[in-house]
């Protein structure tokens, strides 16, 4: 990736070098680590071995990193955000908009009040979301193109729903490298098996080192080895073994490194062989270190309650955001929460305030937790599923699939709280006004990064590739 | 005149719609009678608009059944169901079955039946042979001008000087000083451009080195001890060469390049994309590659075959059936079931296809085009549709196990009872029963539901659930009619994957920026004057693939050929000659040995295409065979070894380094395994956590079953292809990810344990286990050194032995835990079987030595030499 003014630009200096890039990974990486540093390498060239290592971006970002909560299924905007008093008043009539002209109207069952010195309208649905009221950027003009889940759900992740293109988190990783040396750089904690599975957050023809990995939530994979204990050593395959002890393991690995160092010594290819002993010491680190980001063993009362660990209902979102947070502390450029049931064809009066229950505190847990370590600033929080829900009713109480307008929010990071941008019409329909669709959205998250959507290409097959494909206006009215 | 065998090896087209090719040809000047235009206008258009379109036209907010009947061509294509209407019979046509609602599960419109007069006026259409002018009309001038992305294609007088479209001519032979270095004609090409840069070739390999190195490269396995020993001593002069020709000969040959091959075909056994829809009997073409391969058969052939291998003509029903698997190359391609506009759906898959066949076997990126003049290079947008024509009136026969309402399905070939067909891979009895236990439960559920809905009427929730529960039904039952009660697979599992004409033969329209509801004008469908074709190749019958095909092994074609050898040149240096391995167009990279490229270009087709005589060619040059040590001069003046001064060290695909692991075990099992387990899967992939579970026993690791989402996490973990790309040239990462899989892997410790054994089992020193180990890893002695360090592990590890602080094992029954760690393992194994004869269960451990030993044979596994040919 390099600078340049035409949108087409060029990175073959860097694809020359990339086969050298990927096979020395994490050379000299201990000594850039951490923010700060990255800002000292004075220009935007290969300054070491690992294609992972922080890069400057396009201009001086807001965010430096990301923290996307994704609501798998489509939540209805009509009943959590986007108010609309008119589809309450003429609840039960005919629609009259285009082909659901005999549909019957459904107002939102759900009381709507006015939160924070904004006056951001939320639902009785998220009380505690509500409470944060002036950090978050309401995104009321949302819209994307195929309202069936499995495109639109990768084409939030990767901006195609047509062709295998690499998510955004891989983008974002591959634009500006990672900082923590001991860690991955982009996580996806229980990423749900459909919709496309691995194709959301894989890198696709970008170089496979961006691509994210998929941790487990806890409790999920537990029951594969058992005995163990503990939550998250399964999180990521292999991370530990049963047998040999950390002595012991050292003693092999130092075996290990004395017959590479042997190898070099016979003639072997420095720089790959250096690569390859480099990742044992890594691999090494990361088997304690991640444990240790991820240890929920030893979190506070306090906390434990900011997340809603120890309710049922909120245990599972909570831990995940926590994962969440732990990650971003420790370094990690882009990390992916999901959660899931959102798709409500019937039966929403009930099935909607169990699955905003599941979230509601534990999202208002990790700004908070964000906010009180300094660390909301410069995270940009994203909150959105893959399309919204239709004004009018199907099968009594439930809502049709909708990908003419929805709702998505984004918090920190600077974009400005408090701010509700673009509006759909009176019943909830279509995005009117302050449309943001899906390329849009993108090109406003590399923004947000420090990334230029235009200028972070790659190219393949012959051509350059870019998250925003030749789409993506950025929304400047919600810079702050 | 097309083969008789064809028809019979056709599963007939579900429902009444089977048509002859062409028989449905469209005429450029087919105009409606104005009796006609006037009936439809009046009576047939307003039916339609008012009853159907709101779920049945283009801009519908949700298609149902895949099917639109706003144009003409959505009707004649047709919804999931196939074609809505057959011109001229009512009665066999879907749309007029659906409106007289006489099938209870299939009523349209859904709400309330037509009138009888309404019911009368469509059928009366449908009988006067359904005219319909709502043909897709072609956007004007002035419209395509405001759709069209604005930069333009590139002139095809641009290409009229690329290297890579100029014909392919045999070079002569270059003048070099050292003539005595040079063994055969690779070598002069290759010395000639060191002598130009005032290089000197690396020394010879030695013979260990370069007997692992010929064996990894030709048949993906690491020599046995013996064979280095043998190759060794033979001291006579041919010994090399009839290594070459043995290694060439041997089954292991087909397993190794037929994966390389299986890399360019994007080979999997699953759709991917969103619901990742099984193919239970894709492992046929695998299987097809792997002996075409081992045959060595001709280059050329093996493209037909692939291409058109429904369209060749044949002697006997044996060849009939072959070329029949082998069109499973364009079926198995990513997919998106899920798609609901049929004609999208065909669209895609075209598109697929086309970009499979010019990336792989052309080295160009037409695809691009789909939307736009292609930006680099003379391939413009009527040049895409051309071929998008081809494919668009071929048929893909893909199945869809079972996959029901909402899913794209289409027929299999079934192929003759004929000896050499498999059916499949058994099913383990415990996978069926759990197959069948679900299916009863499903079943059940499906019967409560039909009588809740006999209560509630088909608009209830009940009936919602039925559909759904239906859904689940459908796939457990395809699984289980695969196979019979003792989990052996059925006849019904004699089917493949593959390509046959489509029963409608036509011209594509151009589509502006390349969208469905913007067509422009109609392109007559055919091979593109792409490279050096000044003019289009036209169609004269059927679907044209036989005349691309054709056109791609014609020995004038400038791109086939050198596509080709390019590949076997890299597999055997580790770069290509044109680095861009799927991409000879403009903006690819240029050939680092044009001269090269053309003589192996023009050798392969001299000798009869022939892909074991052109490898042949190529190891038994000097160049393959010098060593690849580095010298100061030769590392300052190229580093990148783009001139090939020595051999480029390589790393081992993910499949030869699992190979070699199982070698090293002595757990491979060389046999072929029968089918492919992914013949057991019920439903969509996407459910499946890992792959994992589908792996059978140690077989070469190209059997490995690939499912798009979840592929084997070993080949995931060292860089195999990824199954929705051609991929010519795999990535090569070193990342921590693979260090934790070879130090913490049960799979890998399984192996380490089974090596440890055999070589603890063996009447020797310790000195000739470290030897010996070495060997079966690393194809060499250890050093000095390098004995010096095993030895030091050996008695650091003892150490922490000592101190209890080695390793842990699973707990034992108290009895043998009371034994002691250090009692002997013929003690140990008594008191065992003593606890087992009395029904204790006792878990699998090792004694401390054995601990150690497969910790060493671990770190042999781990080592970057044991993944690196030099």
């Amino acid at each position: 990736m390099t600078m340049c003014n035409d949108g087409f630009c060029d990175n073959r200096a860097l694809a020359l070098s990339r086969r050298e890039m990927l096979k020395g990974v994490s050379c000299g990486f201990g000594m850039l680590a951490f923010a700060g540093i990255a800002q000292a390498m004075a220009a935007r060239v290969r300054t070491d071995d690992n294609p992972l290592s922080p890069k400057q971006p396009h201009f001086t970002p807001t965010a430096k990193r990301v923290i996307f909560l994704c609501m798998a299924g489509g939540p209805s905007h009509l009943d959590m955000f986007d108010y609309k008093p008119k589809l309450v008043a003429d609840d039960g009539k005919n629609s009259t908009i285009g082909r659901r002209r005999n549909a019957k109207l459904m107002g939102s069952p759900f009381s709507f009040d006015r939160h924070g010195e904004s006056g951001m309208w939320f639902s009785e649905l998220v009380p505690n979301i509500a409470t944060h009221a002036d950090r978050i950027c309401m995104l009321n003009g949302m819209h994307t193109d195929i309202p069936a889940h499995a495109q639109a759900f990768v084409q939030m992740h990767t901006g195609s729903f047509q062709f295998v293109r690499p998510s955004m988190g891989a983008w974002s990783l591959y634009g500006l490298g990672t900082e923590n040396e001991n860690l991955p750089g982009f996580v996806t904690i229980s990423p749900p098996g459909g919709n496309g599975g691995a194709q959301n957050y894989g890198s696709a023809f970008l170089p496979a080192v961006n691509q994210g990995t998929r941790i487990a939530s806890p409790g999920r994979r537990q029951a594969q080895r058992g005995g163990r204990g503990g939550q998250t050593e399964e999180a990521i395959p292999n991370i530990q073994q049963d047998r040999l002890t950390r002595a012991a393991q050292r003693e092999q690995i130092d075996l290990v490194q004395k017959l590479n160092q042997n190898s070099i010594r016979r003639g072997g290819d420095r720089d790959e062989i250096e690569g390859i002993i480099q990742s044992y010491e890594l691999a090494f680190r990361m088997q304690d270190t991640l444990p240790e980001v991820l240890d929920v063993r030893s979190i506070d009362g306090r906390t434990r309650e900011l997340y809603g660990l120890d309710n049922e209902a909120t245990s599972r979102f909570g831990h995940q955001c926590l994962m969440a947070r732990q990650l971003a502390e420790s370094g990690v450029r882009f990390i992916e929460v999901g959660a899931g049931g959102w798709d409500h064809h019937r039966n929403l009066r009930e099935s909607m305030v169990n699955s905003s229950t599941a979230i509601d505190k534990p999202i208002a847990g990790l700004l908070t937790d964000l906010a009180e370590r300094g660390m909301l600033d410069d995270t940009l929080v994203l909150y959105g599923g893959e399309f919204g829900r239709t004004p009018d009713a199907q099968n009594g109480d439930g809502r049709d699939h909708n990908a003419k307008g929805f709702t998505m929010w984004m918090a920190g990071g600077g974009v400005k709280g408090g701010l509700t941008y673009g509006a759909t019409d009176d019943y909830g329909g279509e995005a009117v006004d302050g449309r943001i669709h899906i390329h849009d959205w993108h090109a406003t998250i590399l923004h947000l990064l420090g990334l230029n959507h235009e200028q972070l290409t790659y190219n393949h097959a012959g051509r350059d590739f870019r998250l925003t494909d030749v789409h993506g206006i950025v929304a400047k009215d919600i810079l702050a | 005149m097309r083969c008789i065998w064809y028809l019979s090896l056709v599963v007939g087209v579900s429902g009444p719609i089977s048509l002859a090719p062409g028989q449905m040809q469209m005429g450029e000047d087919e105009r409606l009678s104005a009796q006609d235009e006037h009936f439809f206008e009046s009576r047939v258009r307003p039916l339609l608009i008012e009853h159907c379109y709101s779920c049945h036209a283009a801009d519908a907010e949700r298609i149902r059944g895949g099917l639109v009947l706003d144009s003409k061509e959505g009707w004649e294509v047709g919804g999931i169901s196939g074609p809505a209407v057959i011109p001229g019979d009512p009665d066999n046509s879907l749309l007029i079955q659906s409106i007289r609602w006489t099938d209870e599960d299939f009523q349209m419109p859904p709400r309330r039946k037509l009138s009888d007069g309404d019911i009368a006026t469509l059928e009366e259409w449908v009988r006067r042979g359904a005219p319909d002018p709502r043909v897709v009309k072609a956007l004007s001038v002035s419209d395509l001008e405001a759709h069209v992305i604005p930069g333009g294609g590139v002139p095809k007088e641009a290409g009229a000087d690329h290297w890579a479209f100029q014909t392919i001519a045999t070079p002569s032979h270059p003048d070099v000083k050292d003539e005595r270095w040079a063994m055969n004609e690779v070598d002069g090409f290759i010395l000639a451009t060191l002598e130009e840069n005032d290089l000197r070739p690396a020394q010879d390999a030695d013979k260990a080195t370069l007997i692992r190195r010929l064996s990894f490269d030709i048949r993906g396995i690491p020599p046995t001890p013996e064979e280095i020993e043998a190759f060794e001593e033979d001291r006579s002069e041919d010994a090399y060469a009839r290594l070459v020709d043995a290694f060439l000969a041997s089954p292991s040959f087909g397993e190794r390049w037929g994966r390389h091959w299986l890399d360019i075909a994007r080979y999997a056994e699953s759709s991917g994309k969103e619901n990742d829809v099984p193919y239970p009997f894709a492992w046929r073409y695998r299987d097809w590659v792997i002996e075409a391969l081992n045959e060595d058969k001709p280059y050329d052939d093996f493209i037909r075959a692939q291409i058109a291998g429904d369209l060749l003509k044949v002697r006997n029903v044996d060849e009939a059936t072959d070329h029949l698997v082998a069109t499973g190359y364009l079926a198995i391609g990513s997919k998106s079931h899920q798609e609901r506009n049929r004609r999208q759906f065909a669209l895609d898959v075209a598109d697929e296809q086309i970009d499979t066949i010019t990336q792989g076997l052309l080295g160009l990126t037409v695809s691009c085009a789909r939307c736009h003049d292609h930006k680099y290079d003379p391939i413009s947008q009527q040049d895409y549709y051309q071929l998008a024509g081809v494919f668009l009136s071929s048929e893909t026969l893909f199945g869809g196990n079972g996959q029901t309402n909402r899913t794209m399905s289409s027929d299999l070939y079934t192929l003759p009872n004929r000896e050499g067909i498999k059916l499949g891979l058994a099913m383990p009895q415990p996978i069926y029963d759990r197959i069948v236990e679900q299916t009863a439960r499903t079943e059940r559920e499906v019967e409560r539901l039909e009588a809740a809905v006999q209560e509630a009427g088909r608009r209830s929730d009940a009936a919602q659930m039925l559909r759904n529960t239906n859904n689940r039904l459908a796939p457990l039952k395809s699984a289980l009619a695969r196979y019979d009660s003792e989990g052996q697979p059925t006849e019904s599992m004699r089917v493949a994957m593959g390509m046959r004409d489509g029963a409608l033969i036509r011209d594509a329209n151009l589509l502006v920026r390349g969208e469905l509801d913007k067509p422009g004008e109609v392109v007559p469908r055919g091979v593109p004057p792409i490279a050096d074709l000044e003019e289009s190749i036209l169609v004269k019958k059927g679907s044209g693939r036989l005349d691309f095909a054709e056109w791609i092994v014609s020995e004038s074609n400038p791109l086939t050929a050198r596509v080709m050898a390019n590949r076997i040149w890299l597999h055997l240096f580790g770069r290509g000659i044109v680095e861009s391995t799927e991409n000879f167009g403009l903006e690819g990279k240029v050939p680092s040995h044009p001269e090269l490229l053309d003589y192996l270009a023009s050798k392969f087709m001299e000798d009869d295409w022939s892909v074991k005589s052109l490898i042949r060619e190529i190891v038994t040059s000097r160049a393959y065979q010098m060593s690849s040590r580095g010298n100061s001069r030769g590392l300052n003046i190229d580093p990148e070894n783009t001139m090939y001064w020595r051999m480029s060290p390589r790393r081992l695909e993910a499949e030869a380094i699992r190979d070699a692991i199982l070698v090293a075990a002595g757990a491979l099992d060389t046999t072929p395994p029968v089918g492919s387990p992914i013949s057991w899967a019920t439903g969509r992939l996407v459910n499946v956590g890992s792959a994992e579970e589908f792996i059978p026993d140690n077989h070469r690791s190209v059997y490995m079953p690939i499912v798009r989402g979840s592929v084997p996490l070993f080949l995931d973990t060292f860089d195999v292809a990824d199954p929705s790309f051609v991929t010519g040239d795999r990535e090569e990462t070193s990342v921590p990810s693979q260090a934790l899989f070879l130090l913490n892997d049960d799979w890998v410790m399984k192996q380490a344990d089974s090596m440890a054994k055999e070589l603890l089992a063996l009447r020797m020193s310790d000195d000739e286990r470290v030897e010996l180990a070495f060997k079966r890893t690393l194809g060499r002695k250890p050093s000095a050194a390098e004995r010096g360090a095993i030895r030091m592990f050996f008695q650091d590890f003892g150490k922490l032995d000592d101190r209890n602080n080695a390793y842990q094992q699973p707990d034992l029954p108290r009895q043998l835990a009371a034994a002691g760690r250090n009692n002997s393992a013929e003690r140990r194994a008594m008191i065992r079987r003593r606890l087992e004869a009395r029904g204790i269960e006792v878990p699998e451990t090792l004694t401390p030595r054995e601990v150690a030993w497969s910790s060493f044979c671990q770190s042999l596994f781990a080592c970057a030499d044991f993944r690196y040919v030099q």
